[in-house]
C-alpha cells in the first residue's frame, strides 16, 4: 500500500541473468563501467584520474607500465579486478568517498568479462540500426505484425506465452483513448461488436487515425515536449501567445506530415527558400522556451540560456541525449566534448532576440500572422463597409438637390477668391512615444494624449500621404477638455514648449530615410522669446511655446520645405515632435496635421479646394460634374447618416482586422552571425576560444551539400547517416501505448541509458520509420494492430511477481491515464464536451486565489471562461508556468518549464479528492446522470448500464450492476428525504440540468460520480 | 564527535517508536533505518547513517525577497561617520551589479537607521524592528556570513529551494519526504503556507515549483495550504453531498475497484482503494488541523493580533506549530514583500510587524511543548541587500538593491547549536571575512540536523546522480550542529 510515505521499493530494470557465454559489452559491461568508473575514467580528459580511460578497449588495456588496467583473458592480470575485490580501502575501486560500489554479482560479472577477452562494442546508439530478420518462432499463428515475432521470441526464450487478446470492448475503448486521448461512444462499441469482418478492427483504427482528435492527441504528447506554455515563466511570468504554433502542431499531425518535414520545419523552417508563414510558424518550436524580463538581470546571461535550452531540448527530442551535462565540462558518460557542445550552441545562436525580453507580450523575434478562423468575419466586415460605400453613391434626390446648391455657392466663391491653397488632412498616421504615452484618434482627425505624462516625450508620427509633391507642413495645436485649464498641454499651465520639429520621408527607391529641411516656420501665436523659429533651429534647449494670452485657443504652425518632396504611393514620412525643454511635460496635448503642394504655403485663411475641382468647377462637363459628386458626397449633409453609418463599420473593421491576427515568437537568423565561444564552467561571461557550428564527431557531419547553420544542422537531425532520431522517436510512440518506453530511459540513449529490452525490435521500427518517408500515422497503425498491442491486460500473480514492470510484454498494459485525458473523458462522457480544433488558450473552473496568492501583484486574478470555454478539450487550457492548472499538476503534469518526453503516473490522494470534488468533475457526474436518465431508457437497469458503458465501454456484470442498483437505491433514498441537498448537488457548474425529479438526477449524479471514480476509468487498460 | 552508527540508528528506532507509538508512518521509518543499516540500502535513504538525527522535522520560513541584513543583524557603526560617502572601490572589487543599481553613477553608503543591542545570554545582535525575536536569541544560531550565486529573485529563490538556478529541480521539502517519508497517515508530508507582506504588498512573485518535486515522483511535492476556499484543493465534498453519502460513496467504489482487481490482477488497484480512504481521512484531519479555535486565548495573544486572520504569516505561524505536533515532516512558509528597492524604513518596518511577533511566539510555543528539541526551525531570505543606496538618500529614507555576496539566516531547534552567531562580515556587510556559508552548505547542514547524509540523498536523473547540494563539493558545516564541531 502507497500513501504519502514512501514506497521501498528500487527501480528495477529487466533482469538479464547473463549466462557465462553471452555476455555483451552494450547490454551487461558498459552500462556497470558507466555508472561506477566512467566519472573519472571516462570521456572527459580534465576530470580523469591516473590518465586511466576505461570506455575504450584502447585506453582500458594500455601498458601502465609493466600493468594493464585491463588484460583481455586474463582477470588476475588485470588490475582493475585486484583494485575492485581488495579488502584495502585505499585501493578499493570505486573508491568509498565516491558513495558507488559494486555488488558481488558484479564484480563477478566484470571478472566474467575479462575472462573472455574483453570485448568492447561501440555504444549500441550511435551506431545506425541494422534491419533484422523477422526472427523463428514456434506460434507462428500469434503474429500480426511483424513486431510481436521479436517480442514472440524473447518471451519463448523465456519459457513465457502471451496473454489472449483483450475483449472487443476493452481493445476499442483502449485504442480509442490512445489514439484520440477520448473514449468511443456506446455506438461505436456497438458496431465494432457487430462487425464480424477480420479486419473490424482495423476499420476502426483507420476511423480513430482519420479523426481531428487524433491530431489533437499527437500534439498534446508534443507540447510537453516542446515546453509549450502561455506565460513566460520567470519572475512576473507576463502572457505570451503560441497558441497559432500549437495549432500548427495540431494541424501537422492531421495531414500526416513525415516526420522528416515535421522536424526541418519546426528546427529551421524559417530558413527555407521562399518559407511559407507555416513553415515560419513551425519554427517557434524552439521559442518556446521561458524568457526572463525581470528588471535585474543581465541580458546576455538569459541570452545563453535561451540558446542552450534550445540545444538541450533538441538533444533529448530528437537525439535522446543529455547533450547539456557537456555545458560546464566535457561530457562524463558519452562522446560529447564541451568544445562540441558549444560547436552545436553555435547553430542556435544567431537569433536576434534580447536576453530580457517578454514583460509585455511576445518576445521578439516574432511573426504577426492571420487567424484563420476569423477570416470569414474580416470578410463580413470588409462587405459591409463596401456595402455601405455602394449606398454612398446612390445619388438620392436630395443629395443631387444639394450637390448643386453646392456647386453654386462654391463656385461663386471660388471666383471671389475666397478659397486659399489645399491644406490635405493627414489621415491614417500611428502616434508612438515612450514613457507610456496613449494616443487617440478623435473624429476631426486630430491626436489626444493620454496615458502617462513623462516628462520630456517625443512623438513620433508615421504616414504615407500618398503619390503627391510636398511644399510644406501645417501643425495645429487644439485645445480639448482633458488640458490642463482646457489648454493646449497636460503640464502645470496649460503651456507646451515644442523645442524641435524634424521631418524625414523614405520613399522606396532611396537606401535610407531623408530629412526634408524645413526651411521657413510661421506660426498663429508665440509667446515671447519663444518664437516659432525656434522649433526649427536645431537646438533642444529653445523652442516655440504659446502662453501669454488671456485664454488659450487654438494654435498652428506651418512649416515650409526648403525644397519641394515628391512622394510616391509607398513613401513613409516620419515627424517628430520633441519636447526636450527643461520645463516638465510641456508636451503637446492635442494635435492635427495637414500637407500641401501650394508653392506658397500660407498660414490663414480657410482650407483651399483641390486642383482637379477647381478646374471641374470651372469646366461643368458631365465628367466634371461627376467628379465635383465624388468629391462632395464626403461632405454633403444629406448622406450624414450613411457616413456615419460608414465610418463605424470602418471601425468596426479596424477592429476585426486587429483581431484577426495573432502573433507568434519564431526563430530567425541575423545577417552578420554573432561569434559563439566555449563557455568556461557554462558561464555566460566567461568566453574561451571561438566555436563554429559543427556536428560532435561521434555523432557524424553535417550531409553533403548541407548549408553549415541551423537549416544544415535541422537536415543532420534526419539524415539517414543518423542513427538516433529514428529510434528515439519510435521509442517515444512506444511508451504512448506500453507506459515504458523499449528504451527506459525515453531521454537518455547515452552510455547512462538503459539498453533495450527488446535491441531488434527497436532498430526494426526505426529502419521501418524511416522507410516508410517517415510516415508517422502507419506507425501508430504497426504499433496498435500488433498482436503484442492487442493482448488482455489480466495476468496471474505468477507473472506478475516474475514481470511486474511488464517489460517482457507477456501481457496488454495497463495504466493511468494522464491529466488531460482524465478530464478530456469525463466531459466526453457526460456529454460536455465541446470540440473545436485550436484557438486561444481557455480558462476552465479553477479554485479561487491561485493565482492571487502568489502573483507578484495583487489583483491579478484568474477569470474563468464561460460557457464553451469550461468544457473545451484539456490541451486548450491556458497553461501559466508559475501557476499551471492544478488538476494536470495533480495528476502529474510537468509544469512546462523545460523539455518533458518522461511519462508518470501516481497515484495519491489529492487525485481522489480532485475526481470526486473538483466543480468540473461534479458537473460532469450530473451531466453522465442526466445522460442515464435522458438516453438510457425506462428502468434503473437500462439506465445505470448506459453510464456505465458511457465510461467503460463494456456492460457491467452481475455484481457490478447489484452494486449500482444497490447503490442508486440508497442515494435516491436519501436524496428523497433531503430534497435540499439534492438541489445543492444540482446547481454545482454553470451548465443549468433539465430536470423536474430533483431526487432522481442527484441519485444518479452520486452514482455518475462513482462510476467516474472508479480505478478502471481513469486507467486505460 | 560523531556516535557510532549503529548506536545511533538503534537509539533513533527506540526513539520514533516511542514517539509515534505503533502507526503505520513508524512502522514505515522503522523499516527504513533498518535498510539503512544494511550493507546496501537504496541509493536514496543510505545516508540516513550519517549523524544521530536531532530533528525530525523542519519549519521553514523563508522570506520571500531578500531582507536586509543591514537592518536587522548584522550592525556596522562605522557607517555612520560615512554617511553619503562613496563605497570603497576596494571593497566593491568589481563586483556584478544588478542592471538596477549598474547605471549608478556613484554608490553611496547608507547606514541602518535603527538601534542595534545585544540580547540574552548569548549576546547576539539583533535590531529594534525585532523586538520579540531579540528575547529568543539564546535559541538561535544567526548565520551572519551566507553567500549565494544568484542576484535575481527568480533564479536566487530557485537556487535556494531546489539547489538549482533553473527550474525543474525537486525542492527542498521534496527531497526530504522523499528521503524520510511522512510520519502521519492522514496529512501530507510536505506542507507550504504562503503569506502577503504589508510592508509591500506588490511584490515578487512565487512559482508551484518552489515546493514541486522536480524529477521526482509528483507525490511528493508540496501540498499548498490556501488561503481562501478549501485549505487543501478541492478537499471540500461538493454542496449537496454529506460525509455519510460520501461513505457510502467510497463503499461502493470499494467494492467495485476490488471486484476489478480480483479479475486483473493489479495491484495499482489496491493502491489507489487506499489512496481514496487517505483522502476521506484527510478531510477530517485537514479541518481539524485548521480550526484553531481550540487554541487557549493566552497562546493566541502570544503570536499577535493576526493569528485568527486566515492567510497571515501570524495565522501560518500557529499552524506551522499544530503541523510539527501531528508530525508534518516539511513545513515550508513563505512571507512575501522584503524586495526593499526604495523606502526601505516604511516597507520595513510593516514586514517586521507581520513576522516578528508570530516567529518568536512559534519558537517558544515550539519550546514550551518541548517540539523544539527535535523541530528544527530555519529563517532565511534569497540573498541580501546592499550597503549602498539605491534612489535618493537620507538619513531617514534609503533603499537597497540585491546583495548576493553576505546575508544573514538563522537556525533554531533539532540538531542546531543554540546562542551562536557564525561568520563575520567586514565593515560594509559588504564582504565576508570569516567563516562564508554557501546556500548548498546551509543544505547541507539542514539535511544533516534530519540525520540525512546530503550526499546520498540522490536521484537518477539523465544518467546522473542529482543531489539537493550541487557537486561542486559543499559538505555541512559542522560548528553549527549540537555536539559536534
Amino acid at each position: 500500500m502507497k500513501t504519502f510515505w514512501i514506497p521501498l521499493v528500487a527501480v528495477i530494470g529487466i533482469t538479464h541473468a547473463p549466462a557465462a557465454d553471452s555476455i555483451n559489452y552494450n547490454r551487461d559491461i558498459r552500462p556497470l563501467l558507466s555508472d561506477k568508473c566512467f566519472y573519472c575514467h571516462g570521456p572527459d580528459p580534465s576530470h580523469r584520474k591516473a590518465k586511466l580511460r576505461l570506455d575504450n578497449a584502447e585506453g582500458a588495456t594500455r601498458d601502465l607500465g609493466g600493468y594493464q588496467a585491463v588484460a583481455p583473458g586474463k582477470p588476475n592480470d588485470s588490475e582493475l579486478i585486484s583494485r575492485i575485490f581488495t579488502d584495502d580501502p585505499d585501493d578499493l575501486m570505486p573508491p568509498p568517498e565516491s558513495e558507488k560500489s559494486l555488488t558481488s554479482a558484479e564484480k563477478d560479472l566484470l571478472r566474467r568479462w575479462i575472462a573472455q577477452g574483453a570485448e568492447y562494442q561501440a555504444h549500441w546508439a550511435f551506431e545506425p540500426p541494422k534491419r533484422a530478420e523477422s526472427p523463428k518462432v514456434q506460434n507462428q499463428n500469434w503474429i500480426r505484425q511483424p513486431i510481436d515475432a521479436f517480442v514472440l521470441r524473447r518471451l519463448e526464450s523465456e519459457g513465457l506465452r502471451p496473454s489472449p487478446e483483450a475483449s472487443k470492448e476493452t481493445l476499442i475503448r483502449r485504442v480509442s483513448l490512445d489514439l484520440t486521448g477520448l473514449p468511443p461512444t456506446p455506438a461505436e462499441v456497438d458496431a465494432f461488436l457487430k462487425d464480424k469482418s477480420p479486419n473490424a478492427y482495423e476499420k476502426v483504427v483507420d476511423r480513430l487515425l482519420k479523426s481531428q482528435r487524433y491530431g489533437e492527441r499527437m500534439a498534446l504528447v508534443w507540447l510537453n515536449a516542446a515546453r509549450y506554455a502561455d506565460t513566460h515563466g520567470y519572475q512576473a511570468d507576463a502572457p505570451r501567445d503560441m497558441w497559432i504554433w500549437r495549432d500548427w502542431v495540431i494541424d501537422a499531425y492531421n495531414r500526416n506530415k513525415p516526420f522528416d518535414e515535421f522536424t526541418v520545419e519546426q528546427i529551421a523552417g524559417d530558413m527555407l527558400p521562399k518559407a511559407t508563414v507555416a513553415q515560419k510558424i513551425a519554427s517557434g518550436f524552439n521559442r518556446n522556451h521561458r524568457i526572463n524580463g525581470e528588471g535585474g538581470v543581465i541580458p546576455e546571461e538569459y541570452r545563453v540560456e535561451y540558446v542552450i535550452d534550445r540545444l538541450e531540448t533538441t538533444g533529448t527530442v530528437w537525439l535522446g541525449l543529455t547533450v547539456g551535462c557537456a555545458r560546464c565540462h566535457s561530457h562524463k558518460f558519452d562522446p560529447i566534448s564541451q568544445k562540441e557542445f558549444y560547436s552545436l550552441f553555435a547553430f542556435f545562436n544567431n537569433v536576434p532576440e534580447n536576453g530580457r525580453d517578454g514583460r509585455k507580450g511576445n518576445a521578439v523575434p516574432r511573426l504577426t500572422v492571420p487567424i484563420p478562423s476569423m477570416q470569414p468575419r474580416v470578410a463580413a466586415a470588409e462587405q459591409r463597409v463596401k456595402d455601405l460605400r455602394q449606398q454612398l453613391t446612390q445619388d438620392t434626390p436630395e443629395f443631387l438637390a444639394d450637390l448643386k446648391k453646392w456647386i453654386a455657392k462654391t463656385s461663386t466663391g471660388l471666383a471671389a477668391g475666397e478659397f486659399g491653397p489645399m491644406w490635405n488632412p493627414v489621415r491614417g498616421a500611428e502616434v508612438t512615444a515612450k514613457g507610456g504615452v496613449k494616443f487617440q484618434q478623435l473624429e476631426d482627425g486630430s491626436h489626444l494624449t493620454t496615458g502617462a505624462n513623462p516628462a520630456n516625450p517625443t512623438y513620433n508620427v508615421t504616414f504615407k500621404p500618398g503619390a503627391r509633391t510636398i511644399t510644406g507642413l501645417r501643425l495645429e495645436t487644439l485645445t480639448h477638455k482633458n488640458m490642463t485649464k482646457g489648454g493646449l498641454s497636460r503640464s502645470v499651465n496649460g503651456n507646451f514648449v515644442l523645442t524641435e520639429i524634424e521631418l524625414q520621408a523614405h520613399r522606396p527607391d532611396m537606401n535610407e530615410p531623408q530629412t526634408l529641411e524645413l526651411a521657413e516656420a510661421a506660426a498663429s501665436y508665440a509667446q515671447d522669446r519663444y518664437p516659432i523659429r525656434n522649433a526649427i533651429d536645431g537646438k533642444s534647449n529653445t523652442g516655440w511655446a504659446v502662453l501669454g494670452r488671456k485664454k488659450m485657443n487654438d494654435t498652428r504652425a506651418v512649416f515650409t520645405l526648403s525644397q519641394p518632396f515628391s512622394a510616391d504611393a509607398e513613401t513613409t514620412f516620419t515627424l517628430r515632435l520633441r519636447h526636450d525643454m527643461k520645463y516638465k511635460q510641456h508636451a503637446i496635448g492635442r494635435f492635427r496635421l495637414a500637407l500641401t503642394s501650394s508653392t506658397k504655403p500660407a498660414l490663414e485663411g480657410k482650407d483651399g479646394l483641390p486642383a482637379n475641382i477647381v478646374t471641374a468647377l470651372k469646366t461643368k462637363t458631365p465628367e466634371s460634374e461627376k467628379v465635383l459628386a465624388e468629391f462632395y458626397r464626403e461632405l454633403s449633409p444629406a448622406y450624414n447618416k450613411q457616413r456615419k453609418a460608414l465610418a463605424s463599420a470602418r471601425k468596426a473593421l479596424e477592429k476585426v482586422k486587429k483581431d484577426a491576427v495573432t502573433t507568434v515568437m519564431v526563430m530567425s537568423e541575423m545577417e552578420e552571425t554573432r561569434s559563439a565561444f566555449l563557455l568556461n564552467r557554462g558561464q555566460y561571461d566567461q568566453p574561451g576560444e571561438e566555436v563554429y557550428p559543427a556536428i560532435p564527431a561521434s555523432l557524424g557531419t553535417l550531409p553533403d551539400g548541407a548549408p553549415t547553420n541551423r537549416l544544415g544542422f535541422a537536415k543532420w537531425l534526419v539524415d539517414e547517416s543518423n542513427p538516433l532520431p529514428a529510434r528515439v522517436t519510435v521509442n517515444r510512440y512506444w511508451q504512448m501505448y506500453f507506459g515504458t518506453g523499449l528504451v527506459r530511459t525515453v531521454d537518455d540513449f547515452g552510455a547512462q541509458g538503459e539498453f533495450p529490452s527488446h535491441p531488434e525490435l527497436l532498430d526494426w521500427l526505426a529502419t521501418r520509420f524511416v522507410r516508410s518517408g517517415w510516415d508517422i500515422k502507419a506507425m501508430q497503425k504497426l504499433i496498435v494492430t500488433s498482436a503484442t498491442y492487442r493482448q488482455s491486460t489480466a495476468a496471474s500473480a505468477e507473472l506478475r511477481a516474475r514481470d511486474p514492470q511488464n517489460r517482457l510484454l507477456a501481457r496488454g498494459p495497463r495504466f493511468r491515464l494522464d491529466g488531460p485525458a482524465i478530464r478530456d473523458q469525463a466531459l466526453a462522457i457526460s456529454g460536455l464536451l465541446r470540440e473545436q480544433i485550436g484557438g486561444p488558450s481557455v480558462k476552465p473552473y479553477q479554485p479561487a486565489g491561485l493565482w492571487e496568492e502568489v502573483g507578484g501583484r495583487k489583483g491579478l486574478v484568474y477569470r474563468p471562461s464561460t460557457g464553451d470555454g469550461l468544457y473545451r478539450r484539456s490541451m486548450y487550457t491556458y497553461w501559466k508556468r508559475a501557476v499551471a492548472p492544478p488538476t494536470m499538476i495533480i495528476f502529474d503534469a510537468g509544469g512546462r518549464e523545460r523539455c518533458d518526453v518522461a511519462r508518470r503516473a501516481t497515484n495519491t490522494p489529492l487525485q481522489a479528492l480532485a475526481t470526486l470534488n473538483d466543480v468540473q468533475f461534479v458537473e460532469a457526474a450530473r451531466f453522465l446522470g442526466q445522460r442515464m436518465i435522458q438516453e438510457g431508457g425506462q428502468s434503473a437497469k437500462d439506465r445505470l448500464t448506459h453510464g456505465w458503458r458511457l465510461a467503460l465501454a463494456r456492460t457491467p456484470d452481475q455484481l457490478e450492476l447489484k452494486t449500482l442498483l444497490s447503490s442508486y437505491q440508497k442515494h435516491r433514498e436519501h436524496f428523497q428525504t433531503n430534497p435540499d441537498a439534492a438541489k445543492k448537488l444540482l446547481t454545482i457548474g454553470e451548465k443549468k440540468s433539465e430536470s423536474n425529479d430533483h431526487a432522481e438526477l442527484a441519485a444518479y449524479t452520486a452514482v455518475a460520480n462513482v462510476i467516474l471514480n472508479l480505478d478502471e476509468t481513469v486507467n486505460r487498460e | 564527535m560523531n556516535a557510532p552508527i549503529e548506536k545511533s540508528m538503534e537509539m533513533t528506532r527506540r526513539y520514533f517508536f516511542q514517539r509515534t507509538g505503533v502507526s503505520l508512518g513508524a512502522a514505515a521509518l522503522g523499516s527504513l533505518f533498518t535498510k539503512a543499516n544494511a550493507a546496501k540500502s537504496p541509493a536514496h535513504m543510505g545516508g540516513l547513517a550519517n549523524a544521530a538525527p536531532r530533528a525530525k522535522r523542519v519549519i521553514y520560513l523563508f522570506q520571500s525577497g531578500a531582507p536586509s541584513q543591514i537592518d536587522l543583524f548584522d550592525p556596522k557603526p562605522l557607517l555612520d561617520k560615512l554617511f553619503d560617502k562613496d563605497l570603497p572601490d576596494s571593497v566593491r572589487q568589481g563586483q556584478r551589479l544588478t542592471t538596477m543599481t549598474s547605471g549608478q553613477t556613484r554608490f553611496p553608503l547608507a547606514p541602518s537607521k535603527y538601534q542595534f543591542d545585544e540580547h540574552g545570554q548569548s549576546g547576539a545582535t539583533v535590531s529594534e524592528l525585532m523586538p520579540h525575536l531579540s528575547q529568543t536569541v539564546d535559541d538561535i544560531c544567526f548565520v551572519k556570513s551566507m553567500h549565494t550565486e544568484q542576484i535575481n529573485h527568480d533564479p536566487a529563490i530557485t537556487f535556494f529551494q531546489t539547489g538549482f538556478q533553473l527550474a525543474g529541480r525537486p525542492s527542498m521539502g521534496a527531497w526530504v519526504s522523499y528521503g524520510i517519508g511522512s510520519a502521519n497517515r492522514d496529512l501530507p508530508a510536505f506542507v507550504v503556507m504562503v503569506s502577503r507582506g504589508t510592508g509591500r504588498p506588490n511584490c515578487q512573485p512565487l512559482y508551484d515549483r518552489l515546493w514541486g518535486a522536480g524529477m521526482l515522483p509528483s507525490k511528493y511535492q508540496g501540498v499548498k495550504f490556501l488561503s481562501t476556499g478549501d485549505p487543501v484543493l478541492y478537499l471540500s465534498n461538493p454542496k449537496g453531498i454529506d460525509r455519510a453519502t460520501r461513505r457510502r460513496q467510497l463503499d461502493e467504489l470499494a467494492t467495485l475497484n476490488r471486484h476489478r482487481h480480483a479479475q486483473l490482477g493489479d495491484p495499482e488497484i489496491s493502491t489507489r482503494i487506499a489512496q481514496y480512504e487517505m483522502a476521506y481521512r484527510m478531510q477530517m484531519s485537514v479541518p481539524e488541523l485548521t480550526d484553531t479555535s481550540d487554541e487557549p486565548q493566552h497562546v493566541l495573544d502570544m503570536y499577535g493580533p493576526d493569528v485568527t486572520k486566515r492567510g497571515t504569516y501570524a495565522n501560518n505561524c500557529l499552524l506551522a506549530r499544530r503541523l510539527a505536533e501531528r508530525d508534518v515532516r516539511f513545513i515550508q512558509l513563505y512571507h512575501m514583500g522584503w524586495d526593499q528597492h526604495f523606502t526601505l524604513p516604511k516597507q520595513i518596518s510593516g514586514q517586521c510587524q507581520d513576522t516578528d511577533q508570530p516567529t518568536a511566539a512559534l519558537l517558544r510555543d515550539l519550546k514550551q511543548r518541548g517540539l523544539l528539541d527535535d523541530t528544527l526551525v530555519v529563517w532565511s531570505g534569497e540573498f541580501g541587500r546592499t550597503v549602498y543606496c539605491q534612489g535618493k538618500l537620507t538619513r531617514e529614507n534609503y533603499g537597497r538593491d540585491h546583495h548576493p555576496r553576505c546575508f544573514t539566516s538563522w537556525l533554531a531547534g533539532g540538531g542546531i547549536r543554540p546562542g551562536l552567531s557564525y561568520g563575520t562580515t567586514d565593515d560594509f556587510s559588504y564582504n565576508i571575512v570569516e567563516n562564508p556559508v554557501h546556500v548548498n552548505e546551509l543544505n547541507a547542514t539542514i539535511l544533516a540536523a534530519l540525520g540525512i547524509d546530503h550526499k546520498t540523498l540522490t536521484v537518477k536523473f539523465q544518467g546522473l546522480d542529482l543531489r539537493l547540494t550541487g557537486v561542486e563539493g559543499h559538505d555541512v558545516v559542522r560548528d553549527l550542529l549540537r555536539g559536534q564541531g
